[in-house]
C-alpha cells in the first residue's frame, strides 16, 4: 500500500500540494485526475523521492522510501528517460544490470506487444515509441507498484489504444498502479479508484465501481459535477 | 559493491569517446610538434655547424646541440594539455547537468536505481579522478615516445641527453601536472579530488534549490576557499614551518571534503529535484 498523509509541497512561494492524503492499494488502478498544473506529477515525483516535500509523510508498504524500495515500485514519467545513443537492447541490458526485479521474458513480450525492434536506437524513436519504451522498462520490473505520469500525453490514437490495452492484459497482473491523466476517456473503464485533485488538494476520492453501481454515474459524470459546482 | 562498480563502469564508458579524442589529440599534436621541431632545427643545425666545423671538424659544440626541453616548449605541446585540462574541468559540471538538460532526462533513471544515491556521487567523482589520472599517465607515456622520436631523428652527436624525469623537472607546466615525488603527486591529486567533491556539492546545492541554490552554491564555494586562505594566513602568522602549514591545510581540506560529501548525500536523498 502507498499512503500519502497530509503531504505539502511548495515551489518557491507557490503551494503545489496542500495536505494531499490518499492511499493506493496493490491490485488496484488508482487514477489521479485533474487539469494540467494541479500537482499530479509532483505527487508521483514526491512518492519516488524525486522532489522533496515540505510536510507530511509518504509510506510504501509501511516504510519510508529507501534504496531497496526501487525494487518494489517504479515510475514511468511522461518524458524520455533513456540515453539516446543506446539501442533498445542496450537499454534493457542496463536495466537488467541494476534491477534484481528485471523480468527479461516480460520485457521481450512487451517488445513484441508494442512491435518494437530491439536493435533500434532510442534517438530514432518517435514520441509514441519513446513512451512505449518507458512503459516497457517500467512494466518489465517485478514490482508491487507502477506509477505512470500521463502515459497518453501527446501520443497518436493507435499508440494510445495499444498502451490502454496494457492495462487489461496480464502485464499489469496484480500490481498496484497509480496513473495520472487529464484525458480520462482513454482509461475511464479501467480504473478502480479515482482521486480528484484541484489546486494541489484532493477534493474527492472514490471507487469507480461503487459510484457506477450505487449512483449510476461514470467517472466523467462525477468530474462534471465536481468541477461545475 | 558490484552495483557501484557497474555504475562506475557505466560513467566511465560515457566519457570514453571524449577521452580517446583527448589522448589522440595529445598524441598527434605533441608527436607532430616534436617531428616538426626536430626537422626544423636539424636543418638549422646543419647550416650552423658547417661554419663551426671549419674549426673543429666532426664535433658539434654543446651550445649548438639540440635539447628535447626546447622541443616541448611550443604550442603543439601545450595546446592539447590545455584542451585536456579545460575539457576535464568542464566535464565536472557536464557530468551532472547533462543528466538534467540533455534531450532525455536520464537523471530520473539514475536517481531511481535501487542503490544508495551516494554511489552515484562517488561514481561520478571517481570518473573525473580516473580520467584525469589517465590523461596524466598518457602524458608520461607520450613523453617517452617524444624522447624516442627526438633520439631517432637527431643523431647522438647533435643532441644533449636529457631524461624524461629531467624533462618534467625543468618544465614548469609539466611539474604542475606531474609533481616530481610520489608524496607530492598523491597530495596534489588528493587535493584535486577534494575540490571535485566540493564542486559536486555546489552543483547539487544548485540542483536542489535552483535559483536560490545558484547563489547558495557560490556562497558555499566562497566559504570553502576563505576557510583555506584564513587557515594559511593564521598558520603563517603562527610562525609554523611550511611543511606544518601544508599538513594543516591538507587536514582542513580533508575535513571540508568529508563535510561536502555528507552534505551532498543529504541533498541527493532529501532535497534533490528533477
Amino acid at each position: 500500500m502507498i499512503q500519502l498523509q497530509n503531504v505539502c509541497k511548495k515551489y518557491g512561494r507557490k503551494q503545489v500540494l496542500k495536505d494531499v492524503t490518499f492511499t493506493a492499494n496493490k491490485g488496484e488502478i488508482t487514477c489521479l485526475i485533474g487539469i494540467n498544473g494541479v500537482g499530479k506529477s509532483t505527487t508521483l515525483k514526491a512518492i519516488m523521492g524525486l522532489t522533496p516535500i515540505n510536510k507530511g509523510s509518504i509510506l510504501i508498504n509501511g516504510e519510508k522510501l529507501k534504496a531497496e524500495t526501487f525494487n518494489k515500485l517504479t515510475f514511468i514519467p511522461d518524458a524520455p528517460i533513456t540515453l539516446p545513443y543506446m539501442t533498445i537492447r542496450e537499454t534493457m541490458d542496463f536495466m537488467s544490470d541494476y534491477y534484481e526485479t528485471w523480468n527479461e521474458d516480460r520485457a521481450l513480450e512487451l517488445l513484441k506487444f508494442f512491435k518494437l525492434n530491439e536493435d533500434d536506437k532510442i534517438s530514432t524513436l518517435s514520441k509514441g515509441n519513446n513512451a512505449k519504451i518507458n512503459l516497457l522498462l517500467g512494466l518489465s520490473l517485478d514490482v508491487d507498484f507502477v506509477l505512470m505520469d500521463e502515459p497518453f500525453s501527446g501520443i497518436d490514437m493507435f499508440s494510445r489504444e495499444q498502451i490502454a490495452n496494457v492495462f487489461t492484459s496480464h502485464l499489469i497482473e496484480d500490481r498496484g498502479v497509480i496513473i495520472t491523466t487529464h484525458e480520462i476517456n482513454d482509461i475511464e473503464h479501467l480504473i478502480d479508484k479515482a482521486v480528484l485533485i484541484e489546486n494541489g488538494t484532493v477534493i474527492k476520492e472514490f471507487y469507480t465501481e461503487e459510484v457506477r453501481n450505487n449512483e449510476g454515474k461514470s467517472v466523467i459524470d462525477v468530474l462534471r459535477e465536481v468541477y461545475n459546482s | 559493491m558490484i552495483q557501484f562498480i557497474r555504475l562506475l563502469n557505466f560513467e566511465l564508458s560515457r566519457f570514453s569517446k571524449i577521452f580517446l579524442g583527448l589522448i589522440s589529440l595529445v598524441f598527434v599534436s605533441q608527436a607532430g610538434g616534436m617531428i616538426s621541431y626536430c626537422y626544423k632545427h636539424l636543418n638549422n643545425l646543419k647550416t650552423t655547424s658547417d661554419s663551426v666545423k671549419s674549426t673543429a671538424p666532426g664535433m658539434t659544440p654543446t651550445e649548438y646541440k639540440l635539447d628535447i626541453i626546447y622541443g616541448i616548449s611550443n604550442f603543439f605541446f601545450y595546446a592539447p594539455i590545455a584542451v585536456g585540462v579545460t575539457v576535464i574541468t568542464l566535464y565536472i559540471f557536464f557530468i551532472w547537468y547533462r543528466d538534467w538538460f540533455s534531450k532525455n532526462t536520464f537523471i530520473y533513471r539514475l536517481l531511481m536505481l535501487p542503490m544508495k544515491r551516494s554511489y552515484l556521487f562517488f561514481a561520478k567523482a571517481l570518473t573525473i579522478l580516473l580520467y584525469t589520472l589517465g590523461l596524466v599517465a598518457f602524458q608520461i607515456i607520450n613523453l617517452h615516445f617524444l624522447k624516442f622520436i627526438f633520439d631517432s631523428l637527431i643523431p647522438e652527436a647533435e643532441r644533449r641527453t636529457t631524461g624524461v624525469i629531467d624533462l618534467i623537472n625543468t618544465n614548469v607546466y609539466l611539474r604542475m601536472i606531474i609533481p616530481s615525488t610520489l608524496d607530492a603527486f598523491v597530495i596534489y591529486y588528493f587535493i584535486g579530488f577534494c575540490i571535485v567533491i566540493a564542486l559536486f556539492t555546489a552543483i547539487l546545492i544548485e540542483r536542489s534549490y535552483r535559483l536560490k541554490g545558484f547563489f547558495g552554491a557560490i556562497v558555499y564555494c566562497v566559504i570553502l576557499i576563505a576557510s583555506v586562505i584564513v587557515t594559511i594566513i593564521f598558520s603563517d602568522g603562527a610562525m609554523l614551518f611550511p611543511s606544518d602549514i601544508m599538513v594543516i591545510v591538507i587536514i582542513l581540506i580533508s575535513l571540508l571534503a568529508t563535510a561536502s560529501f555528507f552534505l551532498s548525500n543529504y541533498l541527493l536523498n532529501k532535497k534533490i529535484t528533477v
